[in-house]
């Protein structure tokens, strides 16, 4: 039975990235190559999405004081594109208002009798936080041989942006099959404190 | 044998074959920018909000966070499990999923195994009210058993982040954004609840800090529900966080340093930046505020 099992696996593995291409690009995060042997743990921030070669994607995201962070980036559906992303650290200063929006519902109208007499448009009038931004970069790739990835420690906790551009790789299989987008996975891994040592 | 072999080859082969002249079909007629079109349309279905997204960080973050501040378990202060029959509408069954899996973060990093058990069981009951029990895979709550058995808070906790992690793509993947905003809000409200429970207002301690720091995490939940605030459940609980997000807002602003990047043994260090700080005044404003909200999510009071 093992017999019979191995030529199909053996097979059907190293497809295993066109499968994911095929379904949906929700999972492709977890396919990343994680650091576990670092001590890093999945960052439930991380993501994965589908975009067009040569879109720019952006995800906010929440660092906290006393943490290591690894940011990296990975498309098992088009291998082509890793190592060729370009990406940035982006801190936005946060200033916010107070903006009022109003919208409409349709609901019954009753006389006084309580009988029916038509609809009538109920505004809602709620009040909504509205932020201004300005961003500072923080980590540039390009500056920086190109790195896939960045490792990072901050002294207080901040909102951070990672903007990341998907590169336009030309690639024989990406022409053939016709497909307009790729997977693209975000990861974000986390672990405790400040590590020192000979390792570092 | 060689039969079966080739079959175990050549069906998998054809159907792929099949999949792939499916797919190439249109694309032959059709004109390149149609196929342009198509192709954005199914990637809007992915991406929304011009390829922006803001990520809430989760409870056990959050928890594994102030495992540095002297904390000791209390059950009085979670929502009990015995409440989940209350909890008939969507509205709030989302809401109390997101609460649990607060208070089961919050078990599985300060209670023990046996506590942590009984907030896995409500979720698992909550995810099937709920229809995401499909999302939340068997082996992990066998795992869950054999942790419990074993007494392994750790790998509890390991397990509690999965189960999130699991609900969360999950309701992402079968486009049920307005469950996943208050999913995440009732998680967002638990876990400030919980803090502003643990301890008294001490200036500068690392609990207050701490609390401090969930303005930047507001303003991310406050962006990721408002890719879903047609739905008239998410607009109205947004506007319920007004309250907190006042308080948070009139926080004194502490100019630090200027922004400066170190890089040192490979891990790069950001400083600078501003800081805030936090009254008393303001800190009973905020633990006021947050727990009159939780207790209409808990009561089902809306």
């Amino acid at each position: 039975m093992i017999k019979l099992i191995k030529p199909f696996l053996l097979f059907f593995i190293p497809l295993a990235p066109l499968f994911i291409h095929a379904q949906d690009c929700h999972h492709v995060v977890k396919y990343c190559e994680h650091s576990n042997r670092e001590g890093y743990v999945f960052n439930m921030q991380s993501s994965s999405g589908a975009f067009i070669q040569g879109d720019t994607a952006e995800v906010s995201i929440i660092v906290y004081k006393g943490m290591e962070y690894k940011i990296s980036f990975c498309s098992p559906s088009n291998p082509e594109l890793n190592g060729n992303f370009q990406f940035k650290i982006v801190e936005l200063i946060t200033k916010g208002k107070w903006v009022e929006t109003t919208t409409y519902t349709n609901e019954i109208e009753y006389d006084e009798y309580g009988y029916e007499i038509g609809e009538q448009k109920v505004p809602h009038t709620i009040k909504k936080r509205v932020y201004e931004k300005q961003p500072v970069v923080r980590f540039d790739n390009s500056e920086h041989e190109n790195a896939q990835d960045f490792v990072f420690q901050s002294n207080k906790t901040r909102k951070l942006v990672v903007k990341v551009y998907i590169p336009e790789v030309p690639s024989e299989e990406y022409d053939m099959s016709g497909e307009t987008y790729s997977c693209v996975g975000l990861l974000i891994e986390h672990q405790k404190g400040v590590k020192t040592g000979f390792g570092r | 044998m060689k039969k079966i072999v080739l079959k175990l080859f050549i069906i998998p082969l054809l159907a792929m074959l099949i999949v792939a002249c499916e797919e190439e079909s249109p694309k032959s007629d059709t004109d390149p920018q149609d196929v342009d079109q198509e192709s954005n349309k199914e990637q809007q279905a992915l991406i929304t909000n011009d390829n922006r997204v803001s990520m809430v960080p989760t409870p056990n973050e959050l928890f594994d966070i102030i495992k540095e501040v002297n904390v000791s378990y209390d059950e009085q202060v979670l929502n009990n499990p015995d409440n989940i029959d209350n909890y008939t509408d969507k509205k709030s069954q989302s809401l109390n999923f997101g609460i649990y899996t607060a208070d089961l973060a919050f078990a599985a990093s300060f209670g023990n195994p046996t506590e942590s058990a009984k907030y896995f069981t409500v979720i698992k009951d909550m995810g099937d009210r709920l229809n995401i029990n499909n999302a939340l895979d068997q082996t992990v709550f066998d795992q869950i058993d054999k942790s419990i058995q074993g007494n392994n808070n750790n790998e509890l906790f390991k397990l509690s982040n999965d189960t999130y992690y699991d609900a969360y793509t999950y309701l992402k993947e079968n486009e049920r954004g307005p469950s996943l905003a208050l999913i995440v809000l009732g998680g967002w409200v638990e876990s400030l609840y919980i803090m502003t429970q643990l301890g008294k207002y001490e200036e500068g301690s690392v609990l207050v800090s701490r609390i401090i720091d969930q303005k930047y995490t507001l303003e991310n939940l406050y962006d990721f529900m408002q890719e879903y605030e047609s739905d008239i459940d998410v607009m109205e609980m947004m506007a319920t966080l007004q309250p907190i997000d006042e308080v948070f807002l009139n926080l004194e602003e502490l100019l630090g340093d200027e922004f400066s990047n170190t890089n040192e043994k490979d891990v790069n260090l950001m400083d600078g930046g501003s800081d805030f700080s936090m009254t008393e005044d303001q800190y009973n404003h905020l633990k006021n505020a947050v727990n009159e909200l939780r207790t209409k999510i808990v009561e089902s009071d809306f």
